[in-house]
């Protein structure tokens, strides 16, 4: 295949990848309470994940290892165990967020209650796991996520202002309900910086055989398809912001949130909202459910793979079922997905040090890595905005859940 | 364990309680605030509530969902009358939502308002 081919193809996964059901709430949440006041947070958070996709396919590509194979080599089992077990916490939050996302576009469609679909998406989902290769989810379900691109054309036809829009990406200080800001911009970061997305491209690489020959086309796929991805979530913020945010519709359901593509697209886009839910939450799915079982097998040196069969690696099969089950069983309980989603980005946000830490201290050794280390900037730009959020979260979170 | 005797030192122990007493008080909304939310929360659902009465009329969104958006709003709507704050949220806050849900299930009905019955 050509680098040319390869790099299309990356970047339309990751343009389909990018935008679940974490993107779209807490986008969809700034644009409606704060207008166009938020993008800076869209912004550092695709600057953060560009970088960490970057390192994670560069990692792969040159040492031959992915995340989780090179901390447990590394810094031994009990750092690889505090990784793994706040991987598990959020992952099985944001699954069973993402399983809920699904679950309510059918909802919006059919009048049946979210709670009713979420055994069969959930058996859907670890069906595509079941039977699918990896290039079917990486490529298929990604690439039917491009119909994502619907929010770029809302936000065109509102034709919004320049200028505004400009105001957004400088970071500015709330006028109005403070707490309620940082909880959603750390959301933002939180949804922009899932963990999972580079444990999931660190594991492709290897599915797919990198080796160093794919740098270029590695750097190419995070600049461009991150880049993409984060101007179809400022696409969602601005048609929230545009729609929203004058009238006062502040979401407290996802229900509301479909209001937003059926103003500039008609029925059409009443619909599209509900595919683009459907297709991105089950894209999001599909990778955190595999990403975790990833994290498991690489660390505790189990058969992986998921263009393996099932039987030749049962364990790893086994993650990934049990995960399901129980996120599907979950949401049958009628957890609110929203509050749910909100939630789950805030504490990835929290844990993002811990996550990202180790993972720069193996990009800066030349035992993984060689001379193919990480520049200053990539170190600074990714400690600065982990910190940042975690911080905010560890602020945000308590004051916003006792204040309700 | 090692942790746990931690968080026992007295060391740690003054500090925890000072920071999780400020995020008490901090956290801990007044009556205010709650009915700042209350009134916030009943003018997003009375303008989801129009905006959906437009959209269906419009046939931009189906009735199938009106009947969602509808049954989210009478949810809410109940939700709020049992808060102790919704009865310092302005009345014709109060009224709008009652109107907004009133006029979509009309839309829906063709004029029959018989889901908003008790």
């Amino acid at each position: 295949m050509s680098k040319l081919v390869q790099i299309a193809l990356g970047v339309f996964t990751s343009i389909g990848g990018f935008l679940e059901v974490g993107a779209i709430a807490t986008t969809a949440q700034a644009g409606a309470a704060y207008g166009f006041q938020l993008i800076w947070a869209v912004l550092l958070g695709t600057i953060c994940v560009t970088f960490l996709v970057e390192m994670s396919g560069r990692l792969a590509a040159v040492s031959r290892h992915t995340i989780k194979d090179a901390l447990r080599e590394r810094f031994g089992p009990r750092i690889y165990m505090i990784t793994l077990v706040s991987d598990v916490i959020i992952n099985l939050m944001v699954l069973a967020a993402e399983i809920g996302g699904m679950s309510l576009a059918l909802q919006l469609v059919t009048g049946i209650s979210f709670r009713w679909w979420a055994i069969p998406v959930g058996l859907l989902t670890w069906l595509v796991l079941w039977k699918g290769s990896f290039g079917l989810i990486e490529k298929g379900v990604s690439l039917l996520g491009m119909v994502a691109l619907v929010f770029l054309v809302a936000a065109f036809r509102l034709k919004p202002s320049l200028a505004e829009i400009g105001q957004g990406v400088l970071p500015s200080l709330p006028t109005d309900r403070p707490l309620h800001y940082w909880f959603i911009a750390v959301g933002i970061l939180g949804a922009a910086i899932s963990p999972y997305l580079f444990y999931f491209y660190s594991s492709g690489a290897i599915e797919d055989d990198w080796d160093e020959s794919h740098i270029g086309v590695n750097r190419a796929v995070a600049v461009i398809g991150m880049g993409f991805g984060g101007l179809l979530a400022t696409s969602v913020l601005i048609v929230a912001a545009m729609l929203f945010h004058p009238l006062g519709i502040e979401p407290d359901r996802f229900e509301q949130v479909a209001l937003l593509l059926s103003e500039p697209l008609g029925r059409l886009g009443f619909y599209l909202f509900a595919a683009t839910l459907f297709i991105c939450c089950l894209g999001a799915a599909l990778e955190l459910a595999l990403a975790t079982s990833y994290s498991f097998a690489q660390g505790l040196g189990w058969n992986w793979g998921e263009n393996v069969r099932p039987r030749n690696a049962s364990r790893f099969t086994l993650v990934y079922t049990v995960m399901i089950a129980a996120v599907s069983i979950m949401m049958v309980s009628g957890i609110n997905p929203l509050e749910l989603t909100l939630l789950s980005m805030a504490l990835t946000a929290l844990v993002l040090p811990l996550v990202t830490f180790p993972f720069l201290i193996l990009m800066n050794d030349p035992d993984y890595v060689g001379d193919q280390g990480n520049g200053w900037i990539s170190n600074t730009a990714v400690i600065a905005i982990s910190v940042l959020g975690s911080l905010l979260a560890l602020v945000a979170i308590p004051l916003q859940l006792m204040g309700g | 364990m090692r942790c746990g005797r931690a968080l026992m030192d007295s060391r740690w122990a003054t500090p925890l309680l000072l920071i999780s007493m400020m995020l008490g008080l901090l956290g801990c909304s007044s009556a205010a605030e709650r009915a700042d939310r209350a009134s916030r929360t009943a003018q997003s659902w009375t303008a989801t509530a129009r905006r959906t009465s437009k959209a269906l009329a419009a046939g931009a969104v189906p009735r199938v969902y009106a009947v969602q958006m509808l049954e989210a709003a009478l949810q809410t709507k109940s939700q709020l009358e049992q808060r102790p704050e919704w009865r310092s949220v302005a009345p014709e806050i109060r009224s709008h939502l009652a109107d907004a849900a009133r006029e979509l299930a009309s839309s829906i009905h063709e004029g029959s308002d018989s889901m908003l019955e008790p």
